[in-house]
């Protein structure tokens, strides 16, 4: 028993995470739904996505016992409710109630989910205004923008109840057996059964296991199962919809008993017939049929959902259960691993290949290439799994410019292209504060005020947009605003007043990277919007840990394009790789300049150190033997090769025995197993099977000074 | 009819745990079998910059980067050579995989709780610290080592310490 | 929990009997079916079932919840197996309505 309720919060929090993922994504659905509504407000099928965002995200609250959750959700699902029934007319005021009332739910989900501080007062302040809309029956005073702002009602929608009794009751049989941790996961049942009942007409009758030895069971473990009938008027999506977080597809049995309720009723022995059900009736349905099944599809869940088919209506939830799943990260990681390991195996097989005769081993050396291609698109697929839209992250942008708009005064229109583009799970999480920060910046920095865009003779309303792209094995991510443009000489005054070195004579492109140097910013008041002391620099040293690179094109009067280019994935990193005494090592290529024998009379000596002088610059040369304290065949920067390479302005020259190759290699972590090797970004494996370390050319800088 | 009184028996207190044996120079040594994942051969490592010598290097174990430590240079025993009798004892520490260098492994062993005697001050190479006691077998004496507080050491410097 | 004995015999629950407290009342129930063992209550005399039953007490349940309803269900199941009859009683109008919600109206032999 103890042992068991040590393991209880850990299984706990583990299925709660699946309410947490559900609950984020129906909160990210609702409010990218509210930031993109016309202003003539929602259309039937987005006002009703939104109600069973709200309504979802209640009954799971209130199944996991997140009581707390259920209160704001509730006034907000009733006020929705409401509306779709057209008592209440839409204002365009809601949204931001709307969106406010998100915020809260988002508040109390991630005090849940992280223990983060959740302030009560929030709570009620949300909750007494949803509820003052609902009472006065409209949040706008003025009666007249009210009846304008309503949608004409055809007769048989404004009254949803005969909708629904046009569509036929069904008769339901329920089996449910549940997890036998279901009870120590915190659910309740009883919300579970009231949201049934919510359908319509619900008995509920538990049952044992025939025989239990009192003196042994475990009072924590469900063995009861439970036989349920619901009659109803929902599609079973709808009933399995309620389950969603409770049951596997195994534990709930659903068959429809009989097509109409009525017509058995009438019959005086109802009972013997519905026992008694032709087989061509009696059907088991899993989800993935459910949304195939005219009937389920055509009447929602309460009758209100017309067509869950159609683009934005709450369909998704089912049809997209349908055609994927949910997987860790780790397993696919796993996966990726493995199939890393596939084609180093293949090249090996490969390698032992090229000895032999190729006219007696014809078919040998045809599977094997055949063999190649296969890995290949083996290996393309599964990092394809790793990869997702980067609408992701820009859906969250709309409304943060809604926000900053309204509060600078000023009016932009937002467009994203390109929103498909796929790319790293792991890039998209680094990714989303580098361009918040240049969408803010955008904002408050470069758009200008709608008076002075139509004194400049351009229309008052700007534009930034977000477009992504892949251009052969990169994502390219331009941020653009048709502002005023940098300001050349601003830039220049500003630096020299930083003591950061500019001169007059550099190229406009020169100039624009001064603003990525620390401690930079051009704007005249330090606003709560950007230059809050984080500025450019910050956003390029997180596109450089990213192995990314950042461009920007600016012209004045015409606006300014901001240009991110990110490698596919993290896992794999374009290499040069090199050799160092019997060892060799993989520079990353967006580090490296160009490679060099220097010729003798440009190598000279500063301080006892070594430097090459390259185009007018003395470049200190770094000599990886001896850094790493190990043997070299060359120790002699003028019999060696010499690497340049350049990250956020500090150049070095790598001193190498020889360049071999240039290739992708597959990132892999020593800490795995082992600490972390100081000038290192971790290790990859080669064709022959052996280990390469992967060097850290900013770590490398660290080393040197240190030394 | 039982009113719940459980009628377990008690396990003696012979119970048997098993040991992988192994050389360094001349001394007999034991790891708990259970922490052993594979046996393999001494392969090419890759060096690692600035680490102490014993630790030989990092090889590629199936995908996985192993860390290779050489206890004949850590504890100063034996000779460390390298050639085909060279053995690596891949093992499965504290969640980590690491690879132990030794002159050979012997045998596995199964030795009872009144089999193993507590270690003297002094004897070993290896501190006592990390010695969990002495087993005898067949006249033979065994240090049997505790591979997780010796692996988690600062001096093997293998893991991060954590303060 | 007490257990009276007498002309019925009569066990109380109270409080709380939900997934947080089974644990807790576990225990005792299984004591009380112990007793009942020992003092004879089952059996094969043939009049147990009318001289034997035991009335469970609900009086003091302030709440329960599916996890304490199918306790109590195996406790009764317990009894029945002993051939020991049980009924509840004296159940607050809301504990009533919530063993019904449940669906266990029948495993406790309750009409509704």
């Amino acid at each position: 028993m103890t042992q068991s309720d040590q393991n209880n919060n850990i299984d706990l929090n583990q299925f709660n995470q699946v309410f947490f993922e559900e609950c984020a994504e129906h909160l990210a659905e609702m409010e990218q739904i509210l930031v993109s509504l016309p202003d003539e407000g929602p259309d039937e099928e987005q006002l009703n996505a939104i109600f069973r965002a709200a309504h979802s995200i209640k009954g799971g609250a209130g199944i996991f016992g997140f009581q707390d959750m259920t209160v704001v959700t509730h006034v907000l699902e009733s006020l929705l409710d409401r509306m779709r029934n057209h008592e209440i007319p839409f204002s365009t005021a809601m949204v931001d109630l709307f969106l406010e009332a998100g915020d809260v739910i988002s508040m109390q989900l991630a005090g849940h989910r992280d223990g983060a501080f959740v302030r009560q007062e929030a709570i009620e302040q949300i909750s007494a205004k949803l509820q003052q809309v609902i009472d006065a029956g409209s949040l706008d005073a003025p009666a007249g923008s009210a009846s304008a702002a309503m949608i004409p009602v055809p007769e048989e929608i404004a009254q949803s109840g005969t909708v629904a009794s046009e569509h036929s009751d069904q008769r339901y049989e329920l089996v449910f057996t549940p997890d036998p941790d279901i009870f120590r996961r915190g659910i309740r049942l009883e919300n579970l059964f009231a949201e049934l009942e919510e359908l319509g007409e619900l008995t509920v009758t538990a049952g044992l296991p025939a025989t239990t030895d009192f003196n042994s069971i475990d009072p924590e473990i469900c063995v009861c199962s439970w036989r349920m009938t619901l009659v109803t008027t929902a599609g079973e999506a709808d009933i399995r919809d309620i389950f969603e977080f409770v049951a596997d597809l195994d534990q709930l049995q659903l068959r429809t008993v009989s097509e109409n309720v009525r017509e058995i009723s009438a019959s005086d022995d109802s009972k013997a017939i519905a026992t008694v059900t032709p087989p061509e009736n009696t059907r088991l349905m899993p989800t993935g049929e459910s949304a195939a099944d005219p009937a389920g599809a055509a009447t929602g869940r309460r009758a209100y959902d017309k067509n869950e088919l159609a683009a934005g209506a709450y369909g998704r939830r089912t049809s997209e259960a349908e055609s994927s799943i949910r997987v860790g990260v780790t397993k696919v990681d796993q996966l990726i691993n493995q199939v890393g390991e596939l084609v180093i195996t293949q090249l090996m097989l490969a390698q032992t290949a090229t000895v032999l005769d190729p006219v007696l081993h014809e078919n040998l050396h045809r599977s094997l290439l055949q063999l190649e291609r296969n890995t290949r698109d083996l290996q393309q697929s599964v990092m394809s799994i790793r990869l997702v839209p980067i609408s992701i992250v820009f859906s969250r942008f709309p409304r943060m410019v809604r926000e900053l708009a309204a509060k600078l005064g000023k009016q932009v229109e937002l467009k994203t292209v390109g929103d498909t583009t796929e790319l790293d799970k792991g890039l998209i999480e680094k990714i989303t504060d580098p361009l918040t920060h240049l969408v803010r910046n955008c904002m408050d920095h470069a758009l200008e005020t709608p008076e002075a865009r139509i004194a400049a003779g351009k229309e008052p309303c700007g534009t930034i947009t977000l477009r992504a792209s892949q251009i052969g094995g990169r994502i390219v991510i331009d941020v653009i605003d048709d502002g005023a443009g940098l300001n050349r000489a601003k830039i220049l005054a500003k630096a020299a007043e930083r003591g950061i070195p500019a001169s007059d004579n550099m190229s406009d492109e020169e100039v624009w990277q001064l603003i990525f140097a620390p401690g930079f910013s051009t704007a005249e008041c330090v606003t709560d919007i950007s230059g809050r002391g984080v500025g450019m620099d910050v956003v390029l040293r997180n596109v450089q840990s990213m192995s990314g690179r950042v461009n920007i094109s600016s012209e004045p009067g015409n606006g300014t394009r901001v240009t991110i280019s990110l490698p596919l994935t993290l896992a794999i990193l374009d290499g040069l790789s090199v050799a160092v005494g019997q060892e060799k090592f993989i520079i990353p290529l967006n580090s490296i300049v160009e490679s060099l024998q220097p010729a003798p009379e440009s190598l000279k000596t500063v301080n006892g150190g070594n430097v090459v002088h390259v185009r007018g610059e003395y470049i200190p040369i770094i000599a990886l033997y001896e850094l790493f304290n190990m043997d070299a065949l060359v120790k002699e920067p003028g019999k060696g090769i010499l690497i340049l390479i350049d990250v956020e302005g500090e150049k070095a020259a790598l001193l190498v025995d020889a360049l071999l190759d240039e290739h992708q290699v597959v990132i892999k972590s020593i800490e795995t197993n082992y600490r972390k090797v100081e000038g290192t970004a971790g290790a990859t494996i080669l064709g022959d099977g052996r280990v390469a370390l992967i060097l850290d050319v900013n770590s490398l800088f660290r080393m040197r000074k240190q030394k | 009819m039982q009113t719940g009184q459980e009628l377990i028996g008690k396990n003696g207190t012979g119970v048997a745990s098993e040991y992988l044996t192994f050389t360094l120079g001349s001394e007999e040594y034991g790891i708990d079998i259970l922490k052993v994942q594979e046996i393999r051969g001494y392969d090419t490592v890759t060096h690692i910059a600035n680490a102490p010598e014993f630790i030989k290097g990092v090889i590629n174990l199936r995908g996985v980067i192993v860390p290779i430590v050489d206890m004949r240079i850590k504890f100063k025993v034996g000779v460390p050579s390298y050639n085909e009798f060279t053995v690596v004892i891949i093992m499965n520490v504290l969640g980590r995989v690491i690879g132990m260098v030794v002159d050979g492994v012997s045998d596995v062993v199964a030795l009872s709780g009144d089999q193993i005697k507590p270690a003297p001050e002094m004897g070993a190479a290896m501190d006592t610290d990390y010695i969990t006691g002495l087993g005898t077998l067949n006249d033979q004496m065994l240090i049997l080592v505790d591979i997780e507080k010796l692996m988690s050491s600062e001096e093997m410097q293998v893991m991060e310490q954590v303060n | 929990m007490n257990t009276e004995a007498g002309e019925s015999l009569k066990t109380c629950l109270d409080g709380e009997c939900s997934m947080s407290t089974v644990a807790g009342k576990y225990p005792a129930l299984m004591n009380c079916l112990a007793r009942l063992l020992d003092s004879g209550a089952s059996g094969e005399r043939n009049d147990c079932s009318t001289s034997g039953a035991l009335l469970v007490d609900l009086t003091g349940v302030t709440d329960i919840d599916a996890c304490g309803c199918q306790l109590l269900a195996l406790f009764l199941s317990g009894l029945k197996q002993n051939n020991i009859s049980a009924q509840l009683t004296n159940i607050p109008d809301t504990i009533r309505s919530k063993i019904h919600f449940l669906g266990f109206d029948s495993e406790f032999n309750l009409s509704h």
